[in-house]
């Protein structure tokens, strides 16, 4: 199945970002914000340490500037100041993009090191997720073959950074995974299904469901500062978004729509590829608008009005 | 004439006199070492130069961490001036392990490394704060949140709630 290329994966997660990144940098430039300004001996005071690790704020994030997105995870369980200081650099991140594709791809080919030191990746030690963070902007990668484990671990990571991000992107894999993860079932046991459609092929995968009759308990909203939520799927995926109102979870549990300002579908057209694979079988997946019918019904677009949005690309 | 050609040639070389909290230790050090303090600097430039050895008297800072931090700048007394690493690609600049100052700062207890990073904060030294930095991220990375807690001597200050609450976050990474 054609796939996104790794290269403008990562132009996708930094785009948009660049500018704000840039601006943060330019006002930085030239100052380093552990060093005082101008000032005597005496304006200068030690912080007095209410702990037994007595570095100032300032110091603490400039290593956390070197530590890896987990690292600097771990550190909020250190102590209370070191939760203050990562809190204050979660809460800067508003940008989220989350991505199914070939981790091996990203960690392994040799021209794309380079793009990983730039945009300094890091993987999990026990899953095939990669993590990137930025002053702005978290990017989290999930391998395309990924296992139960890294299923909930994505679930369990985007859990994490639900409640700081305001933007969010994911591929419609991912959309369907946080839908899921809400509900009543439990994520291994959709993953065990998800295989087995992915084993079927995309025709006769096309058409499989697996509907849940109970509801979740109404819990509030798992993005509930989002104010844009884009949901990026390629033409042959688009039987992900009907499946969604399956698993009975109410669209309030995604976001909340007092504070949401654009909702918006991201369609990939890859049908000239898909013919080259799948010759006159083609005819047999499902017309796209079909899926996306079931999907506007669940979301209830008619509310939403004109911050729903069916981008074509 | 003769007379000011051959006071010319005679470099005059600048003493200061460091001293440290214990008001006894005193460190002499020349302008070299001087410089790479920026509030050090800062300050004597609007100081009257006119002695030959000028005394500055660090209360906030003891006598081995003085001596440490001179250690530090006398290996680099020589060297252009640091301009730290800034932008997006600044981490690209951690020294290695085996680096001279990832060599000496480990040399160090965690007590010692923490005062000589507070002191190059407090002094402005701004290699000595990026070394240091870079010295404890190597010491945290990789690390269990108890590791952490043991290497830093830290017991952790969060409340029986706040405990329950970190320890109720999902469990991912």
């Amino acid at each position: 199945m054609p796939s996104l290329s790794v290269k403008s994966i990562v132009n996708l997660i930094t785009a948009g970002t660049k500018s704000v990144d840039r601006a943060i940098q330019s006002t930085r430039r030239g100052s380093n914000k552990i060093r005082p300004k101008k000032s005597s001996v005496a304006d200068v005071k030690i912080k007095p340490s209410k702990v037994t690790i007595p570095l100032p704020d300032e110091c603490w994030n400039l290593i956390c500037d070197n530590l890896s997105s987990f690292d600097q995870i771990k550190l909020r369980r250190v102590n209370k100041q070191l939760h203050g200081i990562v809190e204050k650099r979660l809460e800067s991140q508003i940008y989220l993009d989350i991505v199914k594709c070939d981790t091996d791809e990203i960690l392994l080919d040799e021209q794309n090191q380079k793009i990983i030191r730039v945009y300094d990746f890091h993987k999990h030690r026990k899953n095939n997720v990669l993590l990137h963070m930025s002053q702005r902007n978290t990017a989290l990668i999930v391998d395309d073959r990924w296992s139960s484990r890294d299923v909930y671990c994505t679930f369990g990571a985007i859990q994490f950074f639900s409640k700081y991000a305001h933007c969010i992107t994911m591929d419609v894999q991912i959309a369907e995974l946080l839908i899921v993860g809400c509900s009543t079932l439990k994520l291994s046991r959709w993953h065990s299904f998800e295989c087995y459609v992915n084993a079927v092929g995309m025709i006769a995968g096309d058409e499989l469901h697996m509907k849940l009759s109970k509801s979740p308990p109404s819990k509030s909203a798992l993005f509930s500062n989002a104010k844009e939520i884009t949901i990026r799927a390629l033409i042959t995926d688009l039987s992900h978004l009907s499946r969604i109102p399956d698993y009975s979870v109410a669209v309030e549990a995604l976001f909340d729509s007092n504070k949401i300002e654009l909702f918006r579908i991201n369609i990939i057209d890859n049908s000239t590829q898909c013919r080259s694979e799948l010759g006159s079988n083609v005819r047999l997946i499902r017309r796209p608008h079909k899926h996306l019918h079931i999907f506007k019904k669940w979301l209830n677009t008619n509310e939403l009005r004109e911050k729903y949005v069916q981008q074509y690309s | 004439m003769t007379a000011t050609i051959e006071l010319e040639s005679v470099p005059f070389i600048q003493k200061f006199k460091l001293i440290a909290s214990d008001n006894k230790t005193e460190f002499i050090i020349d302008e070299k070492i001087l410089n790479q303090s920026a509030v050090l600097k800062e300050m004597m430039e609007i100081q009257d130069k006119s002695d030959t050895e000028i005394t500055i008297p660090l209360n906030q800072i003891s006598a081995e961490c003085l001596g440490n931090v001179i250690k530090f700048c006398k290996h680099y007394e020589d060297s252009e001036p640091y301009l730290p690493p800034i932008g997006p690609t600044a981490c690209l600049s951690r020294p290695s392990q085996s680096h001279w100052d990832m060599v000496f700062l480990k040399s160090l207890s965690s007590k010692q490394l923490f005062d000589i990073i507070n002191a190059a904060n407090f002094l402005n030294i701004s290699r000595l704060i990026d070394a240091g930095c870079f010295r404890l991220g190597y010491m945290t990375e990789n690390r269990t949140v108890e590791e952490i807690r043991r290497i830093f001597q830290e017991s952790g200050d969060f409340s029986a709630v706040e405990e329950e609450q970190i320890r109720n976050e999902p469990l991912w990474n």
